[in-house]
């Protein structure tokens, strides 16, 4: 794992966090992605771990990497979390029953 | 020669020569100015009018995707997956070439763009996948329901690409 692959997982996460970049569930299995103009980044959590995967502008798969290490294994850990809920709409789903329920 | 020099000067007609020099000067400096701002008005005007004709044709051409996936669905639903790869690729093709035809496009709608290229090439490799590997079943319900949300969002880009293109031929009329 190059420090390039550490620096984006960071990066995601934290974009994530702001709420910056929406994640979708993928039609490839355990996989989430997020689109950019003209590349794609996929978090896939399996039986072989974690990985990172990148997209070109034509959709193909270009690179995977496995996190194996911390810091980076940790923050993708919380990441596949928030993206499985964001694209899943969980919390929002929740606040708009908190409303209903008020 | 002498008294043409001294008619040069009893009538300062140096001082005159050098006036009229100017005047021309600032002439031709001012007819080449309103001759770049005519120009540059024709070049904005036809670059606008080729925006104005590429986001048409990309309305139509985008319609023409979200029909074309609304009925991928069915054919899902009906099992007939065997010249699915075709159709997936065909319409990332489409989507592929309205992306790199509309430089109008903003950042967040390329995206959307290339969220749906993506999908249409994961499903692609699914489909050949379940075709290498005869235990491997195609999810039906999980591709469709990833078409849905691709479909939405497409909507929404072409409903956003319409608006535009209306808001530019009302800008051509009142000019």
């Amino acid at each position: 794992m190059t420090e390039l692959t550490e620096s984006l997982v960071e990066r995601l996460l934290m974009k994530t966090k702001e709420g910056e970049i929406s994640w979708r569930e993928s039609v490839r299995p355990n996989e989430y992605t997020v689109s950019f103009p003209s590349s794609s980044v996929g978090i896939v959590d399996d039986k072989d771990g974690y990985r990172l995967r990148l997209y070109n502008d034509t959709g193909m798969l270009i690179d995977e990497t496995r996190i194996k290490r911390a810091p980076a294994l940790s923050q993708m850990m919380e990441l596949w979390g928030l993206a499985r809920r964001q694209a899943w709409r969980v919390d929002e789903t929740l606040q708009e029953l908190l409303k209903e329920l008020a | 020669m002498a008294d043409f020099f001294a008619l040069i000067d009893t009538y300062r007609l140096g001082d005159l020569a050098s006036l009229l020099g100017l005047v021309g000067l600032t002439l031709t400096v001012w007819a080449a100015w309103r001759s770049k701002t005519a120009a540059e008005s024709a070049a904005d005007a036809a670059r606008q009018a080729r925006e104005h004709i590429l986001t048409f044709h990309s309305t139509t051409s985008l319609a023409s995707v979200i029909f074309r996936m609304e009925a991928l669905k069915v054919l899902h639903r009906a099992g007939r997956i065997d010249h699915m790869p075709e159709r997936y690729s065909a319409l990332a093709g489409d989507l592929m070439a309205i992306r790199s035809r509309n430089p109008s496009l903003t950042a967040r709608e390329q995206a959307i763009i290339q969220q749906s290229v993506l999908l249409f090439r994961g499903m692609e490799y699914e489909i050949d996948l379940a075709a290498q590997d005869g235990e491997r079943r195609v999810d039906i319900a999980h591709l469709n329901r990833a078409i849905s949300l691709a479909f939405d969002e497409l909507t929404v880009l072409l409903h956003d690409l319409e608006n535009r293109a209306q808001e530019a031929r009302q800008d051509d009329r009142t000019h």
